[in-house]
């Protein structure tokens, strides 16, 4: 029922973009005005969703499962972004690091933690330099500013 | 399209500086070492480089992302060899003669002779590049909307339809793909669309997050998922790596015949390197006078392999310059990074940038020269970069992507996108939805948009399509692949799907 799933989420969305399209500013004199192929698109898209879920499972194949985990690895990486101006690159990034690094192990002894500790250090200090310096990227300072 | 020496001289000097050497030679390093390890790809190794070429110059910039290119892919004979695990899905066809090998303790004999026939392949698939790509860029000069908006079409089919178990499953991700690239300001009038109230989205979705997101994060996602907490170490001596000339020599009917097959599969859009290797070890074990011996552990069938998948390269350069359709995905990330450097791939490209496009030739050369040499050299350290654990990486990775698309605009909204495509991409793939279909259609999307509205625009109707004669005929082409695809699952529904193919590590390339 995979392809459900999917055909379900797509047709969602089409119809959304689709209302949203009739928002758009029109030009005069133009033969295809700007909605033309968003509009295409979503159709094929719609008819393709529709087809989807009609057909539940296309060829029969068994898919990978999901796993909580990655989703919650996203989570993570989503939370480590949206702090990331508020607190700063040099302050949450090692943090980051030491918390995925312990959190991808399987086994939490001293060794791991030292481990985990000596890669968020060499880890954020390796990137500040090559974006900050070497790139001439201005990391958020957050905290530090 | 004449030659011009000057042009040649530039491209070559922007290669020669000592400075781009030394970046080329660590970019083939990196390559390798990202192609050693499985589960990470040469995709994803272009497309974290990208950040880091914005202050170089154009031709330097490619080079770099073509050598990272040639070593991820070189470099994935390594686990194939010794851990029975395919660095990248192109070294699947290793596997089967050079973990055989291993076993017999010829690992290092396997690796060395995988590494000359990787450089043969991809300098077979040079010369190739540097003879067709100006003749097919001559005639795509002839262009115009309608020759534009088929091309793309065709591309499109191609891919979507090929890509993955399914083809409804390609164009799902294929329409995705350029629906995501209509968000934000129109190409062709300005006029800003769904940018859902967010002016962060009036631009639209830049290429890189999206990339990154859909190569990188999503790839992420699935080895934190996973339980294993590290590579398999492995033990014991290789021996000698260095192949004998008598070995080279023996085999060079097999560099030849897998170095064309691995071109002319390269060339076309979507078939990649795993394809080209097993078709290419099934020539050679055709021709062997010792058939029976394949999968036991015989250096012919890992020269086959090895010499086919570097070869697919030089093809998929040919159609991503000269036409700006990506063979592959890692072509589909170089068009990207060519279009980030303000370059727009196509037969333009070689009379506006030419020097450009010698420094790609060039950087394919030359990068396969260093790519050979420090394999041999160092085949027996690079081995054991299979033991870095996941815990240590994936964090690493995650933060250097970050960086790399925060380096874009300076705003945190772009690595909020990237996780996003992230997302995307997981779920994508955990359905068995195939990802290149998406990128092309990000990229090709704004074209065919472009080239129709315009047709339009200027001809009042459509029928330059059909009655534009090469027009006409990449449409027809693009309803015969369909067609083709169609009916051929028809008969066997599991001939493409992943399932058939040996089981790898690696994502999808």
């Amino acid at each position: 029922m995979a392809d459900r799933k999917i055909g379900i989420g797509l047709l969602l969305v089409v119809l959304v973009l689709f209302a949203e399209t009739f928002t758009f500013p029109m030009r005069p004199h133009i033969t295809l005005n700007t909605d033309f192929w968003p509009r295409v698109l979503l159709i094929l898209l719609g008819a393709l969703s529709i087809f989807l879920i009609w057909k539940g499972n296309l060829d029969g194949l068994k898919v990978d499962p999901m796993h909580l985990k990655a989703f919650s690895v996203v989570g993570f990486c989503i939370l480590y972004v949206l702090l990331l101006e508020p607190v700063g690159f040099l302050i949450l990034t090692p943090l980051f690091i030491f918390t995925g690094s312990i959190a991808l192990s399987k086994i939490r002894n001293k060794r791991r933690v030292i481990e985990a500790v000596v890669t968020a250090a060499v880890g954020t200090s390796a990137t500040f330099y090559v974006f900050q310096h070497g790139l001439l990227v201005q990391l958020p300072e957050g905290l530090l500013h | 399209m004449s030659i011009d020496p000057t042009v040649i001289w530039a491209g070559l000097s922007s290669i020669l500086q000592p400075v781009t050497l030394i970046m080329i030679f660590f970019g083939v390093l990196g390559g390798i070492i990202v192609g050693v390890i499985p589960g990470l790809s040469a995709t994803m190794a272009v497309a974290l480089l990208i950040p880091f070429t914005f202050g170089m110059e154009p031709a330097v910039a490619m080079s770099l992302l073509v050598v990272v290119y040639v070593g991820g892919i070189s470099g994935g004979c390594l686990s194939a060899i010794l851990i029975r695990m395919p660095g990248t899905p192109s070294s699947v066809a290793t596997v089967l003669d050079g973990f055989p090998m291993t076993q017999k303790g010829e690992g290092g004999r396997a690796i060395g002779n995988a590494v000359v026939a990787s450089l043969f392949g991809t300098l077979i698939s040079g010369i190739f590049l540097v003879l067709m790509a100006p003749v097919l860029a001559n005639f795509a000069l002839e262009f115009f909307f309608a020759e534009y908006f088929s091309v793309s079409l065709f591309a499109m089919c191609a891919v979507a339809s090929i890509s993955g178990s399914s083809m409804w499953r390609g164009m799902v991700t294929a329409l995705v793909g350029c629906l995501a690239a209509t968000f934000g300001a129109s190409t062709v009038d300005g006029v800003v669309r769904f940018n859902l109230g967010m002016t962060s989205l009036d631009a639209g979705f830049n290429l890189l997050p999206a990339l990154i997101g859909l190569f990188a994060v999503s790839q992420i996602m699935d080895e934190a998922s996973k339980d294993d907490d590290g590579q398999k170490a492995m033990t014991g001596s290789i021996g000698r790596v260095l192949p004998t000339l008598k070995n080279v020599i023996s085999n060079i009917w097999n560099y030849l015949r897998s170095g064309v097959i691995g071109t002319v599969i390269g060339v076309l859009p979507a078939v990649g390197g795993a394809p080209a290797a097993l078709i290419s070890y099934a020539q050679a074990r055709n021709a062997s006078k010792t058939p029976e011996k394949f999968g036991t552990g015989t250096i012919e069938g890992v020269i086959a392999s090895e010499t086919a998948n570097n070869a697919t390269i030089g093809g998929a350069l040919i159609i991503a310059l000269t036409l700006g359709i990506p063979g592959d995905p890692v072509t589909a990330i170089l068009i990207g990074g060519l279009m980030i450097h303000g370059l727009q791939p196509g037969p333009q490209l070689f009379t506006t940038t030419p020097e450009v496009v010698y420094g790609i030739y060039f950087s394919v050369f030359v990068g396969s020269i260093a790519m050979a040499a420090i394999m041999l050299v160092a085949a027996k350290p690079l081995s054991r970069v299979v033991d870095i654990p996941k815990r240590i990486l994936l964090p690493l990775l995650f933060v250097v992507a970050a960086a790399g698309v925060y380096s874009l605009n300076n705003r945190v909204f772009d690595i909020l996108v990237m996780c996003g495509f992230g997302l995307v991409g997981y779920i994508f793939e955990r359905y068995k939805y195939p990802l290149p279909p998406l990128i092309l259609g990000m990229i090709l999307g704004p074209l065919l948009e472009e080239n129709f509205r315009q047709l339009i625009e200027t001809d009042g109707n459509a029928w330059g399509l059909f009655t534009r004669p090469v027009s006409a005929t990449f449409l027809v082409m693009a309803l015969a692949f369909l067609a083709y695809t169609l009916l051929r699952r028809k008969k066997n529904p599991i001939f493409d799907a992943p399932e058939a193919e040996p089981k790898t590590n690696a994502a999808a390339e």
